[in-house]
C-alpha cells in the first residue's frame, strides 16, 4: 500500500507540471552542457568543432555568472553592456558551428543559454539604471535562429511555425543563390517561390508570439526581393518568346489554310503546345514576381500583354483546330466548351487519341477546339413556373427585373449567349467557407475535361490542398493568385482587376467561362452591413434583341443555399455586386 | 419574331422602361476600401472572400490614415457565423496601402446579427453604408485637425458613432476599439461612444 501511495504521489508529481512549461534556468544550462559534451561522440565533424563548442559554452556560462552577479549586486551600466556584447560575439561563433554540434531535436541549446544570459543581463541593467536600454542588435542570419528559440521558449505552440519560417527562409536563400550562380529552369524558380510563400505563411502564423520575429521576416523578405528580380527578368523573357512565337504561328496557319507546301498541322499543334507552356510559365512567374515586389498584378503592363497573348494564342488554337476539322483531320466540335464528343455523329476521336505516332503528348490543356459561343444557347428558366399569358404581358412591364427578363425571354425579345444549361451541372455547394474561388476553378477544370469525373467534394478538398502547396491559397485565394490553378494546368486565362462592368460583359459575351469576384449581398439578398466577398462563375449572358444590351447574367454560385445552377441575375443587380468589390475577373480563353 | 414584335407593341412600357435613379456617388474612402483586397500588399495576403471591417481613422506617423481588419465567415446564406479579425490593413484615403498582413489566427467566431436589419433591403443597407463612409471621412477630418470641437461638430461625432454602432457587428466591438484606441478616446471625449459589445 505504501509503495502504491508513493507511486501515486510520484505520478502526480511527474504529471502535475504542464507538458509545455518553460524550462528552468538550470534545465537550460544542463541541456546546453549535455549537447556540447555529446559532441565528442558525433562522427565526421571538422577538426576543432567540439573544442570550439566547449569554448562557446564556457563563454556563455561565464557571461551568465557575470550577469547574475550584477543582478545580485548592481554593476556599472558599461559592465552590463559588455555582457550583451560578449553574448553577441558568442552567438556569432555559435552560428558558425556545424548543425550537428549546435542543434538537436529540441532546437539549439546554446542559443537558449544565450537567451538566458540576455534575460539576466536585461534584469541587471534595469536594476542598475531603469532608463538604460540593452544595446540594439539586428543581424538576421545570426539573430533569426535565436528568435526561433525565444518563440519556442515563450509560446511552445508557435515553435513549429517559427522553425518552419526560418527553415523556409534559409531554403529560399539557398535556392535564390543557386539561381543567381547559374540559369534556373522554370520549375526551380517556381519551387523557390513556393518556398517563399510557405515560409511567409509560417511566419504569419508564428509572429504573434512575444518573441521579436522581425529578423525572420527580414530574412524571408530579403530572399523574396532577390528572387522577385530574377522572376521578373524570367517572366519578361518568356513573354517576349511567347510574343515572338505568335507571328510564326500565324504564318503557319495562313500556310495551312492556303495549302502551302510544307504546311504541317501536327507541327503547328506542337507550336501551340509550346506557346501554351510558355504562357503558363510567364503568367505564373509574373504573378509570383508581382506578389513579392508588391506591384499591381492585374493592372500592370506585363499582365496586359499576357492577356493579349492569351487571346491571340486562343484564337490561333481555334483557327488551327477549325482548319483541321475542315480538312477532315478532326471531328466537329460539340458539347460544352467545345470539347470533342469523339466518335459521336461520325466525328473522329479527340486530338490526343489520334495524334500521329512519335508525337509527344503534352500534359497541358488539350482542348481540341473551343466552340464558338452558341447564340440562343439553352438556359435554365429564369422563373421556375411559366406565367400565364396575361401575367406574361404584365411582366413585360414589371418593375421586377427578374420577371421582366423572364417575360422578355419567353417572348423572344432576348437571346442567350453561352451555355448556362450545359454548364449548370458543373457547380456543387462548397464545403468550406473559403473555397469559392477554388470551386470556381474546379468548375472550369471539369468543363475542360481537365479533372477526372469523381466526387466533387473530394476534388474540392484536393484542389484546396494543391493550391495551398503551390502558394496560391492562404485561408482563401488572394487576388494575386486568382485562377492560377487553371494557369498551372496550361489553361489560357486573361485576368483583370479594377475593370468596368463593360469589360467583364465583353468577356462573358465571348461565351467562355468567366470567374468574377462580387459582393454577394446582392446575389443572396442579405442585408449584411459589410461586403460579402465571393467568387462565382458566369456561364452565360442574356442579351436584348432590340437594343443589344445585356439583360442579365447566368451564374453558377457555389456559396448560395441551394447552390446556383445557372441562376439568372439581372444586370442591375450584378452591376451593384460588381461595383462593391474589387471588380476583378478571370476569363477562360 | 412577329410574336416578339406584337408583344412589344402591346406592352410599349416594356420597351421604354424609365431608367432607374442613379445611385449616390461613392466617397473616396469607400472606393479605397472596395479596392483594398486587390491592392498590393493586400492582394498577396488577403483572400478575396474576406469582408473588410469599417475603416477607423488613425494617425500613422502623424499623417491621417485609416485602419481596418478583415474577417472571414462560415455557414451559408442567409445565416453566417463571422470570424474575429484575421488580417489588418493600414491605408490612406487615396487607396495607398501602408501595410497589410494576416494575423496568426482569428480569436474565435462572432454571431451575425442581421436580424437588426430585418425588413431592410440590401440597397437600403448599402445606402446607409455609403452615408457612413462619408461620416467617417468627415469625422476623420475633425480628428486629424486636433482642434476643440464646437457643438455642431460634436453632434456630427455623436451621429457618426450611432451610425457606426448600427452598421457594425456587436461581436467586433473589441476589434474596432483595438484598431485605433486614441481615436475612440477622442470620440468619447467629443460626445460619441466607442463600439460596445451590446448592440444599441
Amino acid at each position: 500500500m505504501t509503495r502504491l501511495r508513493r507511486l501515486a504521489v510520484l505520478t502526480v508529481l511527474l504529471f502535475a507540471r504542464p507538458a509545455a512549461a518553460r524550462p528552468t534556468a538550470p534545465e537550460i544550462v544542463q541541456a546546453a552542457r549535455a549537447k556540447t559534451v555529446a559532441c565528442a561522440k558525433l562522427p565526421g565533424l571538422p577538426d576543432g568543432a567540439c573544442r570550439e563548442a566547449l569554448q562557446i559554452l564556457a563563454g556563455y556560462l561565464a557571461e551568465l555568472k557575470s550577469a547574475e552577479q550584477c543582478l545580485a549586486k548592481p554593476c556599472p551600466v558599461g559592465t552590463i553592456k559588455n555582457i550583451f556584447y560578449a553574448d553577441r560575439k558568442l552567438d556569432e561563433a555559435e552560428h558558425k558551428l556545424p548543425d550537428a554540434v549546435r542543434a538537436d531535436a529540441t532546437g539549439r541549446p546554446l542559443l537558449r543559454l544565450s537567451l538566458l544570459v540576455a534575460q539576466r543581463a536585461a534584469a541587471a541593467l534595469a536594476a542598475a539604471d531603469p532608463s538604460a536600454e540593452p544595446p540594439a542588435r539586428f543581424d538576421p542570419p545570426v539573430d533569426a535562429p535565436r528568435a526561433v528559440e525565444a518563440a519556442c521558449l515563450d509560446v511552445p505552440a508557435s515553435c513549429a511555425d517559427a522553425r518552419a519560417a526560418l527553415d523556409g527562409a534559409l531554403d529560399l536563400s539557398r535556392r535564390t543563390a543557386a539561381c543567381a550562380a547559374k540559369p534556373c529552369a522554370f520549375e526551380e524558380l517556381d519551387a523557390a517561390a513556393t518556398t517563399a510563400e510557405s515560409a511567409m505563411g509560417a511566419y504569419e502564423r508564428a509572429r504573434d508570439t512575444k518573441a521579436d520575429m522581425l529578423t525572420i521576416f527580414s530574412l524571408i523578405n530579403d530572399g523574396e526581393t532577390r528572387l522577385a528580380l530574377k522572376l521578373l527578368n524570367d517572366a519578361a523573357d518568356r513573354l517576349a518568346r511567347l510574343q515572338g512565337g505568335l507571328g510564326p504561328l500565324q504564318k503557319g496557319l495562313d500556310g495551312l489554310e492556303t495549302g502551302a507546301p510544307g504546311a504541317d498541322a501536327v507541327g503547328l499543334e506542337a507550336q501551340v503546345g509550346a506557346l501554351t507552356g510558355l504562357f503558363r510559365e510567364a503568367s505564373l512567374t509574373q504573378d509570383r514576381a508581382n506578389a513579392f515586389l508588391l506591384s499591381d498584378s492585374k493592372a500592370d503592363g506585363p499582365r496586359v500583354k499576357l492577356n493579349e497573348a492569351a487571346a491571340r494564342l486562343a484564337a490561333s488554337r481555334s483557327r488551327l483546330l477549325a482548319l483541321e476539322t475542315a480538312r477532315g483531320l478532326k471531328g466537329p466540335p460539340s458539347g460544352a466548351d467545345g470539347v470533342f464528343a469523339g466518335a459521336a455523329a461520325g466525328g473522329r476521336a479527340p486530338l490526343a487519341a489520334q495524334a500521329p505516332a512519335g508525337t509527344a503528348p503534352t500534359l497541358l490543356d488539350r482542348r481540341t477546339i473551343p466552340a464558338p459561343a452558341p447564340l440562343n444557347g439553352k438556359a435554365p428558366p429564369i422563373l421556375p413556373n411559366a406565367p400565364v399569358a396575361l401575367d406574361l404581358l404584365k411582366n413585360l412591364a414589371s418593375d421586377d427585373p427578374v420577371k421582366r427578363a423572364d417575360a422578355r425571354r419567353r417572348a423572344g425579345l432576348s437571346y442567350t449567349v453561352g451555355d448556362p444549361s450545359g454548364r449548370a451541372a458543373l457547380v456543387h455547394g462548397q464545403q468550406y467557407g473559403d473555397t469559392c474561388a477554388v470551386v470556381s476553378q474546379q468548375e472550369v477544370l471539369i468543363s475542360l475535361h481537365l479533372l477526372p469525373t469523381g466526387d466533387p467534394n473530394k476534388q474540392e478538398t484536393q484542389l484546396r490542398e494543391e493550391a495551398r502547396s503551390r502558394g496560391f491559397y492562404r485561408q482563401g485565394t488572394p487576388d494575386h493568385y486568382t485562377a492560377d490553378l487553371l494557369v498551372d494546368r496550361g489553361v489560357l486565362v486573361a485576368k483583370r482587376s479594377g475593370a468596368p462592368l463593360s469589360d467583364l460583359d465583353a468577356a462573358a459575351r465571348r461565351g467562355g467561362l468567366v470567374i468574377a469576384n462580387v459582393d454577394a449581398r446582392y446575389l443572396w439578398g442579405i442585408a449584411a452591413p459589410r461586403v460579402l466577398g465571393h467568387a462565382i462563375v458566369i456561364t452565360g449572358v442574356e442579351v436584348d434583341r432590340w437594343s443589344g444590351k445585356t439583360v442579365g447574367y447566368y451564374i453558377n454560385d457555389s456559396g448560395s443555399d441551394p447552390p446556383g445552377h445557372g441562376r439568372f441575375v439581372p444586370v442591375e443587380t450584378f452591376q451593384k455586386a460588381w461595383d462593391n468589390h474589387t471588380r476583378s475577373y478571370a476569363e477562360v480563353k | 419574331m412577329k410574336k416578339a414584335l406584337l408583344l412589344c407593341l402591346l406592352s410599349a412600357a416594356a420597351c421604354s422602361k424609365p431608367a432607374p435613379p442613379e445611385p449616390a456617388p461613392k466617397s473616396r474612402l469607400e472606393l479605397a476600401v472596395a479596392g483594398l483586397p486587390a491592392t498590393p500588399p493586400c492582394s498577396r495576403v488577403i483572400p478575396l472572400h474576406w469582408s473588410p471591417s469599417w475603416p477607423v481613422p488613425s494617425r500613422e506617423g502623424g499623417a491621417p490614415a485609416y485602419r481596418l481588419f478583415f474577417y472571414g465567415r462560415d455557414g451559408r446564406p442567409p445565416k453566417f457565423v463571422y470570424h474575429q479579425a484575421e488580417g489588418d490593413a493600414v491605408f490612406r484615403a487615396d487607396g495607398t496601402v501602408l501595410s497589410c498582413a494576416q494575423r496568426a489566427a482569428h480569436a474565435g467566431a462572432v454571431a451575425g446579427d442581421e436580424e437588426r436589419y430585418a425588413g431592410m433591403t440590401v440597397d437600403q443597407i448599402v445606402e446607409r453604408d455609403r452615408l457612413l463612409y462619408f461620416m467617417i471621412e468627415d469625422v476623420a477630418g475633425l480628428y486629424a485637425a486636433g482642434k476643440p470641437l464646437d457643438p455642431s461638430q460634436k453632434k456630427r461625432v455623436a451621429d457618426f458613432s450611432s451610425a457606426f454602432a448600427f452598421l457594425s457587428l456587436a461581436g467586433h466591438a473589441a476589434g474596432y476599439r483595438a484598431l485605433s484606441p486614441d481615436f475612440w478616446t477622442w470620440v468619447e471625449k467629443n460626445g460619441g461612444a466607442a463600439p460596445s459589445p451590446s448592440p444599441r
